[in-house]
């Protein structure tokens, strides 16, 4: 563990990198989710996280290649826009297939297999 | 003279022939009464003919003429040639025929095919009738065939026996040889004359002196015309047909004997006397095979034990006598032979028929003692004998008596031998004939026999009255001749010594058969054993049969083997190696078919399969196992991309 003095440090040196670093554990943290949950709605959510470690991305790439701020937030929005619908359809599906099955396990929606 | 008058006598028979072969049935007497009154028709009209020619001058011809065919600048022509000579020959078929027909009305009674029997008479009368009044040669050449095949179809009219049926077909190809050598020369006429037309082609001839091109057609065309004569009239080496047509009911054996058959070659030869006197060197043919016939057929007869064999031969012989007068000039003598010898020779026949119908047996040696038991039949037979003898006063005489004369006229001084001895023979054999069946011993055959029918009997008696009296026109101061009443070649006055000469010879024919097989001084046996190689000869007829057998029939039947086996080897073979390539090459394609395209096709479906069973694992339906396989992906993307540009 460092001293408060280093951890101060570099957070007044923050840098893209990482924000880069962030973004990408967590888009790693939502990907394992994804791949490995059973769960439908877990997934759901892992997809989630992977959608918004893109989020800062965008607006720190926005922000270290000196673009004007809002043209990565216009970005930013769309995707939470878009998430929200995904979410909403996701789980309408998760909740159809609920009925049908009784279960939300990803293993059982294997009606395309071979 | 109207166009009618032939046409009717020529049509007349056939029309009889059509009404019985189509209602025979339904018709009084079975059709029977409508031949012999449709002939009796064409009779009577040949009868006017004849006295109307003999009204008009010598040399009338009439000649009608009507367009068949028409092929643009060709035209066949059909027509009717009417002269004295016609109008004798006319009279004389038609009469004969007709008389013919009333016998068989008594002869074929009770035949199953009664009918069918009258219409071929009838059919047979027509084509003879239409040989002697046609003015053109392809008109002769239509009812030349005809005579063919009613002959055919009379001498087989008993077809349900063997020997019958085979005469019928030999007489037709017999005859179908001579055919032939006929057509070619009708043909070269043609071909070198344009014409078939009796009258252009004999001007055409007459005219030949002057245009010595024309011999070589002139020559085929009257060696044609023989040829078809030899055929027709059974002269050497064609005569094989005529004893074997004895096969057929007697009458038609007189029929074709005296009338409507034999007769045509002989008249045509003397039809075309100008042809052949355009061409001495096919005359002097004709006139040697009419003597070598003759004498060969006459020795024939001698040694023959059938009754209508006897007779056919001497018809032969008759027929050669003919021919030799029309081969040294003498149409005349020829015509006159072929009239008198018309009536005898019917007469005969008809004789030997109503002796058959009596005994059931053809075979003189079950013969003897007749006179006795069918005295008409006796007397008329022995009236024809002489008449075919040749004795004095019967017709026969006369007709003989011209040919002898005409033929020591000419020169022919081998012919006239032989023509003699021949004579010497005809009374020989014929009287032969007439002691061995009408004296004698009775044998039991002749005890059980009786006389025949009115119907058979009355046209006897009247044959018999013109073989007495046909003859008599030629006595000098009598008539005005056959020359005058026949045609107009000359026949000068009687030679009495050549006369003398013939009764001797006659006489002395007679007296050695009464010798031999009446008296039986000389024995039979005795002379048979002493002349034993001779007469086995000439009971072999010279071979002639076998001749044809092993030179014609045996070759040709050889040939026609070897054709089968090369129709079933190569032709055949040939088809089927045919067939059995295309099977095989059907097999190839097929199979290729089956292993080639069928196996790319298939192959390719399998390939798909192959793969896609690979394949399809990947589909596990696990929507994470896909996740996990694009990221690996873009992981590997980034991951080249990075590294490697």
């Amino acid at each position: 563990m460092s001293s408060p003095t280093e951890f101060l440090d570099t957070l007044l040196n923050i840098t893209p990198t990482h924000y880069l670093v962030v973004a990408f554990a967590l888009f790693a943290i939502g990907l394992a989710g994804v791949l490995i949950r059973r769960n439908a709605i877990l997934i759901l959510m892992g997809i989630e996280l992977m959608l918004n470690s893109s989020n800062i991305v965008l607006l720190a790439a926005g922000r270290s290649f000196g673009l004007q701020e809002q043209s990565a937030g216009v970005f930013v929005v769309f995707v939470i826009t878009i998430a929200a619908a995904e979410a909403i359809v996701g789980l309408a599906l998760i909740l159809a297939c609920y009925r049908k099955w009784r279960d939300v396990s990803a293993d059982r929606f294997n009606l395309m297999k071979w | 003279m109207s166009f009618w008058i032939p046409l009717g006598i020529v049509a007349l028979p056939i029309l009889g022939f059509a009404l019985i072969i189509f209602f025979g049935k339904k018709l009084p007497l079975k059709g029977a009464s409508v031949g012999i009154s449709a002939l009796g028709a064409s009779f009577l009209l040949s009868l006017w003919c004849f006295i109307h020619m003999q009204g008009a001058p010598a040399d009338t011809a009439y000649n009608f003429n009507l367009d068949w065919v028409v092929f643009g600048n060709f035209t066949v022509t059909l027509g009717f040639l009417i002269d004295r000579f016609s109008a004798t020959m006319m009279l004389t078929v038609s009469l004969v025929a007709w008389l013919i027909h009333i016998y068989s009305v008594g002869y074929m009674h009770g035949d199953r095919r009664f009918t069918t029997y009258f219409a071929y008479l009838g059919l047979f009368t027509t084509s003879m009738l239409g040989i002697v009044t046609a003015n053109n040669f392809f008109q002769v050449f239509i009812f030349w065939e005809l005579v063919g095949l009613s002959s055919y179809l009379l001498i087989g009219f008993w077809y349900e026996k063997k020997s019958a049926a085979d005469a019928g077909k030999k007489a037709f190809i017999v005859n179908r040889i001579g055919d032939f050598g006929f057509l070619v020369g009708i043909l070269a006429l043609f071909a070198g004359l344009g014409t078939f037309s009796f009258q252009e082609i004999f001007s055409a001839a007459e005219g030949a002196v002057h245009n010595p091109a024309l011999y070589p057609i002139l020559a085929v065309g009257a060696f044609g015309v023989l040829c078809g004569a030899v055929g027709k009239s059974a002269q050497l080496p064609l005569h094989v047909w005529l004893p074997d047509a004895m096969e057929g009911p007697t009458p038609v054996s007189a029929l074709i004997h005296a009338a409507t058959m034999v007769a045509a070659g002989v008249y045509l030869v003397a039809r075309c006397f100008p042809l052949f006197s355009a061409v001495p060197n096919v005359a002097e043919v004709v006139a040697w095979t009419g003597g070598l016939t003759a004498i060969f057929s006459a020795t024939i007869a001698i040694v023959q034990v059938d009754i209508k064999r006897v007779l056919a031969y001497s018809t032969v012989s008759q027929l050669g006598f003919m021919m030799m007068a029309a081969g040294v000039g003498s149409d005349t003598a020829a015509i006159f032979h072929l009239t008198t010898h018309a009536f005898f020779k019917a007469l005969l026949f008809l004789g030997a028929g109503s002796v058959i119908y009596a005994l059931h047996t053809n075979d003189l040696r079950e013969m003897g003692g007749l006179y006795k038991k069918m005295k008409t039949t006796a007397i008329t037979f022995i009236v024809g004998g002489l008449a075919l003898a040749g004795f004095p006063p019967f017709s026969g005489f006369f007709s003989k008596d011209e040919i002898l004369a005409s033929v020591w006229e000419s020169g022919h001084y081998a012919l006239f031998a032989i023509a003699a001895i021949t004579a010497f023979l005809t009374a020989l054999y014929t009287f032969r004939l007439i002691f061995l069946a009408f004296f004698g011993k009775e044998s039991e055959a002749a005890s059980q026999a009786h006389e025949s029918p009115k119907v058979m009997t009355v046209p006897l008696v009247v044959l018999g009255f013109f073989a007495l009296v046909a003859g008599w026109i030629a006595i000098p101061g009598l008539g005005k001749g056959f020359a005058g009443l026949a045609h107009t070649h000359h026949h000068g006055e009687p030679n009495w010594m050549l006369m003398g000469v013939s009764v001797l010879i006659v006489t002395m024919g007679i007296f050695t058969a009464w010798v031999i097989f009446h008296k039986r001084w000389i024995s039979k046996e005795r002379l048979y054993n002493s002349f034993y190689y001779i007469a086995k000869i000439l009971e072999a007829k010279y071979w002639f049969d076998e001749l044809y057998h092993y030179c014609v029939v045996k070759p040709l039947l050889w040939f026609s083997r070897f054709c089968r086996i090369f129709d079933l080897r190569v032709i055949d073979g040939a088809v089927n190696a045919v067939g059995y390539l295309t099977v095989a090459a059907s097999k190839a394609e097929g199979s290729f078919d089956l292993k080639v395209i069928d196996g790319a096709v298939d192959g390719t479906g399998w390939l798909v399969r192959f793969l896609g069973r690979i394949f399809r694992r990947f589909q596990t339906g696990q929507v994470q196992e896909y996740i996990i396989l694009v990221s690996i992906a873009v992981l590997a993307i980034v991951v080249v991309g990075v590294f490697l540009f």
